[in-house]
């Protein structure tokens, strides 16, 4: 199935929300998400994962992004308890949304994950992007 | 609250795919509170129907706002500016803003982006519940404040029917209160129970819809 233009070679930008306690110790204060620059992922840190509003989610797929993966805390990890069960409670209904209109539910991903590496955050981006690749870039970019 | 829902989002799409640019306008009171038409919800289905749209290679513009209430004419006021720009209205408040925005807007269309179904209580996050059926002879006083009316799947005002099960669920629906069976419970606590044996007064339907659409002069508050 695809919901938008095939573009071969083309890589998914992957828009990574992560809860700042899904950053390991180490990696905290320091700048790692430029590491990102240059590829196509996109890391934003959140308070916590239930700080992610649905809109949040469609304005980012709405402002052409190809993908979004959601990096939220463990059951029974959550600083704030059902915060992370929140999120995927959201993340369920915007992929139900998204598939009423006819995009690939599988834009957006969620991943419940503690202490990550900044190369784990990045491989769970590549591997939201391996999700999409064969739907195509995002209908919204086209015409761009 | 009066409780709306969206309608189904192909009904949408296809209402707004002939217009070039469009207002789609929220209210912060009743709909906000079930999650239907207020600010967040309007910054979410705005988005969803231009991806959608665009999808659909329809290419139009569509801005947002949402109102204190939509039911007041000092709040709906504040749209004209934008209305001006538009040659479409989509409300996702209950159906008073909806006629509100069409009565003072008119010419522009203005299209429900919601059904407005009832009026409910927040039982829990995410389940509301009939609790009111604007039925203009309020009879909660005699019912131990549960409304049969609303809350009994055939409205009874002598129930409980023989269909209540043995959980004092509803034959209707497993997960619903019989009302009439907690009407009951509620009275006998009370020991109130002789209180539902008496004969009453037929209820008197003409102060709602049965007696025709609902107008009401105030001459106390009349300028």
């Amino acid at each position: 199935m695809s919901d938008g233009n095939q573009q071969p070679g083309q890589e998914p930008e992957v828009v990574l929300l992560y809860c700042q306690h899904g950053l390991c110790h180490e990696a905290k204060g320091s700048a790692w998400y430029q590491e990102c620059a240059g590829l196509s992922i996109r890391a934003i840190m959140m308070p916590c994962s239930s700080k992610i509003e649905v809109s949040y989610i469609l304005k980012l797929l709405e402002s052409g992004a190809d993908a979004v993966e959601v990096v939220a805390c463990p059951e029974k990890s959550c600083k704030y308890l059902v915060g992370s069960l929140r999120a995927e409670r959201r993340i369920e209904y915007v992929r139900g949304l998204l598939e009423k209109i006819g995009y690939a539910p599988e834009r957006v991903g969620i991943s419940r994950k503690l202490s990550q590496s900044p190369v784990q955050l990045m491989d769970l981006a590549r591997a939201r992007a391996d999700a999409v690749r064969s739907f195509g870039i995002n209908p919204m970019k086209k015409g761009e | 609250m009066i409780f709306a829902e969206w309608k189904p989002l192909d009904e949408l799409i296809d209402k707004l795919k002939i217009h070039r640019k469009v207002l789609l306008v929220g209210c912060a009171t009743c709909v906000a509170e079930c999650a239907a038409g207020g600010e967040k919800e309007v910054e979410t289905l705005a988005p969803l129907l231009r991806m959608a749209l665009k999808k659909q290679d329809h290419s139009i513009e569509i801005i947002t706002a949402t109102l204190e209430k939509q039911c007041e004419w000092e709040f709906v006021e504040q749209l004209a500016q934008q209305v001006a720009e538009v040659d479409a209205i989509m409300s996702i408040a209950c159906g008073i803003g909806v006629q509100a925005l069409a009565e003072r807007f008119d010419p522009v269309v203005v299209y429900p982006g919601v059904n407005t179904s009832a009026l409910t209580i927040r039982e829990e996050a995410g389940l509301w519940a009939a609790r009111c059926a604007a039925c203009g002879d309020c009879i909660l006083g005699e019912t131990f404040g549960y409304c049969p009316v609303a809350r009994c799947a055939k409205s009874l005002l002598n129930g409980p029917c023989g269909g209540t099960r043995k959980d004092g669920k509803c034959e209707v629906n497993e997960e619903v209160d019989c009302v009439w069976n907690l009407i009951v419970e509620r009275a006998d606590e009370r020991g109130r129970l002789e209180s539902l044996s008496k004969f009453k007064k037929a209820k008197d339907w003409s102060n709602s819809s049965h007696g025709g659409p609902k107008r009401v002069i105030r001459e106390d508050l009349r300028q």
